[in-house]
């Protein structure tokens, strides 16, 4: 999509905002649909898709600029062509438009050391519900000038803004990576991650949860003999019966990809618990990312949600009612205590 | 109190233009520590003079609790990455503000160091009545008095011969001190054995002030008089041709780190004096420059070591005398943990707020509880010494020492009574 | 509404605080009426020394009642006016709040109170072998109430990433006295991350009074490097060079010449070649297998790119010796004048050496002294100017100066500000960036959260609400500003 075409939707869209009365809303914006319900009674989809491409991608200063509605994949795509890959490691071909990504505030597993989703997303463009524009952030990678609204409208779900750009950090494309696993009951659990967590850390941490046996799962990033050798160390800290496997790269996506069930959210102690009470259950299965505070389980939890995170608060009511005076943005109920992923 | 308009004529204290308001000086200041305003930190009391000495403003009785509150303990001036002064610019804010503003406790500050620390005889007479009314000023619940062994001093030689059998390395003239001769005679005949021990002629020159306490007290021509009659006391004293030895110049030790600190600043300023200023030492910083063999009679115990303020920010010989603690003790050498604040003694400090220096002490014996309390502990510098025997109280099963004192024990053995 | 009264606010206040904790008296005000800036001052009408969460919240709630406006300051060293009361703000004073709540190493976070200076939490998380990440140069004496409210960076966050990215969860009060939870224990957000938000917000929005904050592992080995050019241009190519081959420093720094040359002459000596043109500080970290790996990837971009000179270091001691002169750098600049301008400007890499170029090219137009150290690796920029704030003039071309430089880094496609924030400095800048409709959207959110506009009024954005002084100020004025409190 060439720049005019891009300003005319976003004229467009803007329009379609700041009418008041006709065919308005309140509007749900929209990507490809992968992550949300359909909108609920009485929201109209306001849907993005259209506004789509990579403007610019700069090899050298590892960023890049797109419209908001330009599916993942094809973005993944294109860095990749030149060696790169959208930080931080996200389960790509999982589809979704960028817009979609950043607004429903995935996380990623890798966010100990590579930092979360909001850390990736250099700067942001759009338009409040009464359609007036919004700017934060740059190209740059260090930037305090004004209000960070790249990060305070990352996850914010179509319900403050309708994001039209966004400018996204890149890196290296990672060679195949290779994980340290290690059996265990999951009364062990907490033990292992006690061992890990005197460690450096892994890319990422994964625990698996089936009838009761637990597999803990160490990404590192592979390709490197300092690689290797970090993986020996992790061994060793795991105790016997721990084991180095290669991750090839279409096995990545998986790994880092959260199974279909109920999302819970919940501290790398409350985790432990969850896993030790699930492990109990004869059907218990469960996929953690403990240091990330997310996971899917089976069956809910039988006290309440461990960790329950709702739609913002006092400070999200006050930005959506100043921004958003007519509700023409459609307002998620909250608080929502537990996501249900299709 | 009263307040007067301005004071000083702008731009009167130099130095004042170094600071570049960063801020690094915070977390080392004590009376930040206790006392969070910024009037009680180093960048807000320069700050305080800019406005009162550039911009002549008036000294609020809020600046005036700030300036006067100052330590001058010099942690500061090794913190800042401009180079300031603190002590410099106290001297000349204080010495411009006595005539005007005095409040009871600076005025008798100023009696006691012109009217009776400076003159040898009458500080004698003083601390014989002190002697006399210790007990009584004790029970009234008065701290810090030096105890009363070191109200009866012991008699010092005029001079110590090396010990025979020693390679004669040179010759010694050991700074006596006003009050540290008075109170601290143990510790000066200690360092005199320890020099002789390992080959120097030790003498003991005539006692006086060098004027230290006068520097903080805003005293600046009373200090400047008698650290100039000191160093020509030291001058008088023959500074080569008596060498035993005509390729070791002849030496000046002072053991008390706020002395030696004050020798160095009019020394370094005045082009006559830098001869003596480049002799001028400590003892573990002559010793450390020898071959140590390893101590006779090893400290058993481990020693906590508590470097004075002027030792640490003024004669920069800290490591020196820790390394030679390491050296004599088996047990090692204990670093208290926590901020390393000036203890409170901080020369007349004591006297003139006597609270704050309270709440500092405390916060030192703290500091020294929570490293173990270990069971001796050594500083080099008078004040402080008396300051730690009060914190930790007669009776208590802890020794409080000048690191020479150990040194001297350790090398060669026990006191001779 | 009654509208703003200072006597009334006194009265509710000496009712909840202790007398000493509420400071009126003129002098001692005036300490108070900058920060590590210097340029910009104002005098507060009273400070508040506040020890406790309970304090502070009864403090924002009595400034909101009588609609008097406060400036919530840390250690008070940011570098853009942020900590200086406007229109005779009271200040709220929380550098007593300074406790560690907690450090958990299994979850990796420590809980804080938002006067606890980031050293002293560096060093306490170190007794589990862990570290708080973002060391900027002042961190022996900010606080990260200070960093949060300002998103301080550091050499070393080019690896790690800036304060936002070591944030979890806050607990804030609002300008109305409004408690608010932010973010969470795991870091993750699920909705709008208000989070981010408050983070860099330059207390607009109100006052931290606790934060929980991620805390990762020391390496296990650090690696220092230095290698000097013969030109500037060189070693901002060795860094890029060095980022292209997926080596991952944790810092990577330049001085110019004139930095060399004043560090070099002052006591921060560092023993760097001052016939270069430039010096290159690297920092690796990492196991020995990786530090290995790091070090031949910068090995082999700074002989690519022709270095003069190339040490490296492994022990504490010789490292220390040479950061020397970087640490050393502001204060071998403070040296030079009296008063020290550390502008603040980000560009992308490629264009650092040739804005680098045109910023010496300003200063000799305005005669002043200039020179430059920066965090290459996120093309931030410092460039120090040494001057003497009492001389107008001098003061004027500064200003001047300062601004021509900004207009320089937004043109080459950067901006403003990379981690000292905006404060009263550059918030007459913002139009560089920003159209006053996009201004517009920023100043409805503050006033959504801040309606009566108490919370740090007459920073960040431009606007002429607020009076500022730049400079120096002349005689009698510490007078004008008695107040008749208390
Ligand atoms: C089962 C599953 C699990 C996933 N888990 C993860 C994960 O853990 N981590 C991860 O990083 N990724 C994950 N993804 C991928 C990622 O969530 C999707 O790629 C993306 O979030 C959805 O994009 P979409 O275009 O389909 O958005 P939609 O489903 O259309 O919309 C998602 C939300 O974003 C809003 N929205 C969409 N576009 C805009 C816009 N332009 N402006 C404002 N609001 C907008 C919508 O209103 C809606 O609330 C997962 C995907 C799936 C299917
Ligand atoms: C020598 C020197 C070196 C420096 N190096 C760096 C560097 O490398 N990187 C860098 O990023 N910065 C640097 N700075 C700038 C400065 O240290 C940082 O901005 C720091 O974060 C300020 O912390 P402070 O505690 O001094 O805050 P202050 O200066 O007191 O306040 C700064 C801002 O934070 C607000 N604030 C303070 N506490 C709170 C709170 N609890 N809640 C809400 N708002 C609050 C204040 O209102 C003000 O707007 C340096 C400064 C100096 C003097
Ligand atoms: S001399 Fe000591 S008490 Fe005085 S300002 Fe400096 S650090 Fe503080
Ligand atoms: S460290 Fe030095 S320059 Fe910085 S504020 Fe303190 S006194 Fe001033």
């Amino acid at each position: 999509m060439s720049v005019e075409t891009a300003t005319k939707s976003i004229a467009l869209i803007k329009r379609v905002l700041s009418q008041s009365g006709g065919p308005t809303g309140p509007f749900m914006p929209a990507g490809l649909g992968t992550r949300s319900a359909p909108p609920p009674p009485g929201v109209e989809p306001l849907t993005l898709t259209a506004l789509s491409g990579v403007e610019d991608l700069d090899r050298d200063e590892l960023v890049l600029t797109a419209l908001a509605g330009t599916p993942v994949d094809r973005v993944a795509q294109e860095a990749a062509a030149v060696g790169l890959v959208l930080c931080p490691l996200i389960p790509l071909g999982t589809g979704g438009t960028l817009g979609g990504l950043y607004a429903s505030g995935s996380e990623s597993p890798c966010a100990p050391v590579e930092g979360h989703l909001r850390d990736a997303v250099l700067g942001v463009e759009g338009l409040t519900g009464s359609g007036a524009p919004i700017k934060s952030g740059g190209r740059v990678v260090k930037n305090v000038t004004g209000y960070d609204l790249t990060r305070f409208l990352c996850g914010s779900r179509g319900a403050l803004a309708v994001i039209t750009r966004l400018h996204w950090r890149l890196r290296l494309l990672p060679t195949d990576s290779i994980e340290v696993v290690i059996d265990c009951p999951a009364t062990d659990v907490g033990a292992r991650l006690r061992a890990l967590r005197a460690l450096p850390d892994p890319t990422a941490v994964r625990i698996d949860l089936n009838a009761g046996r637990t597999r803990v799962r160490a990404l590192i990033e592979g390709g490197r003999p300092s690689a290797s050798a970090r993986a020996e160390q992790l061994k060793r800290g795991l105790g016997p019966g721990a084991e180095i496997l290669s991750v090839p790269d279409e096995q990545l996506a998986p790994w880092l990809a959260p199974p279909a069930g109920t999302r819970e959210h919940a501290s790398v102690r409350g985790w432990i618990e969850r896993i030790e009470e699930l492990g109990t259950q004869s059907d218990g299965v469960a996929t953690v990312f403990p240091y990330i505070g997310v996971g899917t389980t089976s069956a809910p939890p039988a006290s309440a949600p461990l960790d329950a995170i709702p739609f913002g608060g006092e400070i999200t009511r006050r930005v959506r009612s100043a921004w958003d005076p007519e509700g023409r943005l459609w307002d998620p109920h909250r608080p929502v205590p537990r996501e249900v992923l299709s | 109190m009263t307040i007067s308009s301005n004071p000083m004529p702008s731009g009167e204290i130099p130095g004042l233009e170094t600071c570049i308001h960063c801020g690094l000086c915070l977390p080392v200041c004590p009376t930040y520590a206790i006392d969070r305003r910024e009037s009680q930190n180093p960048r807000g009391r320069i700050a305080a003079l800019r406005r009162v000495s550039e911009e002549r403003a008036p000294l609020t009785p809020g600046l005036v609790a700030g300036l006067e509150d100052c330590l001058v303990c010099r942690a500061c001036e090794s913190a800042c990455p401009a180079g300031i002064s603190m002590e410099g610019l106290l001297l000349s804010h204080r010495t411009a503000t006595r005539p005007t503003h005095a409040d009871r406790a600076t005025r008798l500050e100023r009696w006691l160091l012109d009217e009776v620390i400076a003159h040898p005889e009458r500080l004698e007479l003083g601390l014989g009545a002190l002697r006399a009314v210790r007990g009584g000023l004790a029970r009234l619940g008065m701290r810090d008095l030096p105890s009363k062994e070191r109200l009866i001093p012991r008699d010092l030689p005029d001079s110590i011969e090396p010990d025979p059998g020693q390679r004669v390395r040179g010759s010694v003239t050991i700074l006596r001190g006003c009050v540290t001769d008075r109170l601290f005679r143990s510790e000066t005949l200690a360092a005199g054995r320890l020099l002789a021990h390992f080959g120097y002629r030790v003498s003991f020159g005539a006692p006086g002030c060098c004027g230290a306490l006068h520097r903080h007290a805003g005293l600046a021509d009373s200090a400047l008089r008698l650290s100039r009659e000191r160093a020509r006391d030291l001058l008088r004293e023959p500074l080569s041709g008596a060498t035993h030895d005509a390729l070791t110049p002849h030496v000046i030790v002072s053991d008390s780190a706020g002395c030696h600190a004050a020798l160095l600043e009019p020394l370094a300023e005045e082009p006559a004096l830098h001869d003596l200023a480049r002799r001028l030492t400590d003892t573990p910083s002559l010793l450390s420059t020898l071959e140590l063999p390893p101590p006779a009679h090893p400290i058993e115990e481990p020693v906590a070591f508590f470097p004075p303020c002027h030792q640490s920010h003024g004669t920069h010989t800290v490591s020196a005398t820790r390394a030679l603690l390491e050296h004599v003790t088996k047990a090692g050498v204990v670093d208290l943990v926590g901020e390393d604040f000036c203890c409170g003694a901080a020369g007349m400090y004591v006297m003139r707020r006597p609270e704050k220096s309270h709440e500092l002490g405390e916060r030192a014996r703290e500091r020294w509880e929570r490293s173990g309390s270990p069971r001796i502990i050594a500083t080099g510098n008078p004040g402080c010494l008396l300051r730690w025997e009060s914190l930790i109280g007669a009776g208590a099963n802890v020794e409080v020492v000048h690191p020479v004192t150990l040194l001297a024990r350790a090398f060669c053995g026990p006191e001779p009574l | 509404m009654p509208g703003r009264s200072d006597a009334a606010l006194f009265k509710t206040l000496a009712r909840i605080l202790p007398r000493t904790r509420i400071i009126t008296d003129s002098g001692e005000r005036s300490l108070y009426d900058t920060d590590g800036l210097a340029l910009y001052r104002g005098v507060p009408g009273a400070v508040l020394l506040l020890e406790n969460a309970e304090e502070v919240i009864a403090a924002v709630r009595a400034c909101h009642h009588h609609e008097v406006p406060f400036v919530p300051r840390g250690a008070g060293t940011g570098l853009s006016g942020g900590a200086v009361p406007l229109d005779e703000a009271w200040i709220l004073d929380v550098t007593g709040m300074d406790r560690i709540i907690e450090i958990d190493p299994l979850e990796s976070l420590a809980r804080i109170e938002p006067g606890v200076v980031n050293l002293d939490l560096d060093r306490a998380a170190s007794d589990y072998g862990l570290r708080y990440a973002p060391d900027p140069s002042s961190q022996r004496a900010c606080t990260l109430g200070g960093n949060i409210a300002e998103n301080s960076g550091g050499p070393h966050c080019f690896r790690h990433g800036m304060t936002t990215r070591h944030i979890l969860a806050l607990e804030v009060v609002l300008p109305d006295g409004t408690l608010t939870s932010l973010g969470s224990r795991s870091g993750a957000t699920a909705g709008p991350d208000e989070r981010g938000l408050f983070v860099g917000s330059e207390g607009t929005l109100g006052i931290a009074i606790e934060a929980t904050v991620a805390l990762i592992r020391r390496p296990e080995q650090v690696r220092t490097f230095l290698a000097s050019f013969s030109s500037l241009a060189a070693s901002c190519r060795a860094v890029s060079r060095i980022i292209a081959s997926g080596a991952r420093p944790a810092a990577l720094e330049i001085l110019d010449r004139l930095t060399i040359a004043a560090v070099e002459a002052s006591v921060f000596r560092a023993g760097y070649p001052t016939d270069a043109e430039a010096v290159l500080l690297v920092e690796g970290e990492g196991s020995p297998a990786e530090i290995e790996e790091e070090t031949a990837h910068v090995r082999a971009a700074c002989s690519a790119e022709g270095a003069l000179t190339f040490e490296e270091a492994d022990d504490l001691e010789a490292r220390t010796r040479l950061w020397r002169g970087r640490k050393g750098a502001f204060g071998a600049m403070g040296r030079v004048a009296r008063d020290l301008y550390v502008l603040d400007g980000v560009v992308p890499r490629r264009a650092l050496a040739d804005v680098i170029e045109k910023i010496a090219a300003i200063g000799k137009k305005y005669e002043l002294i200039l020179s430059n150290v920066f965090h290459a690796g996120d093309g931030n920029l410092h460039p120090n100017i040494s001057f003497d704030a009492r001389d107008p003039e001098q003061t004027t071309r500064v200003l001047a100066a300062g601004a021509e430089i900004l207009e320089l880094c937004v043109a080459a496609g950067g901006t403003l500000s990379g981690e000292h924030g905006i404060g009263i400095e550059k918030r007459d800048h913002m139009g560089l960036v920003f159209t006053e409709l996009e201004l517009e959207t920023q100043t409805r959110l503050r006033d959504a959260i801040d309606p009566r506009g108490l919370s740090n009024p007459g920073k960040v954005f431009p606007g002429g609400r607020s009076c500022v002084e730049a400079g120096h100020r002349g005689p009698g004025h510490a007078a004008r500003v008695e107040r008749i409190i208390g």
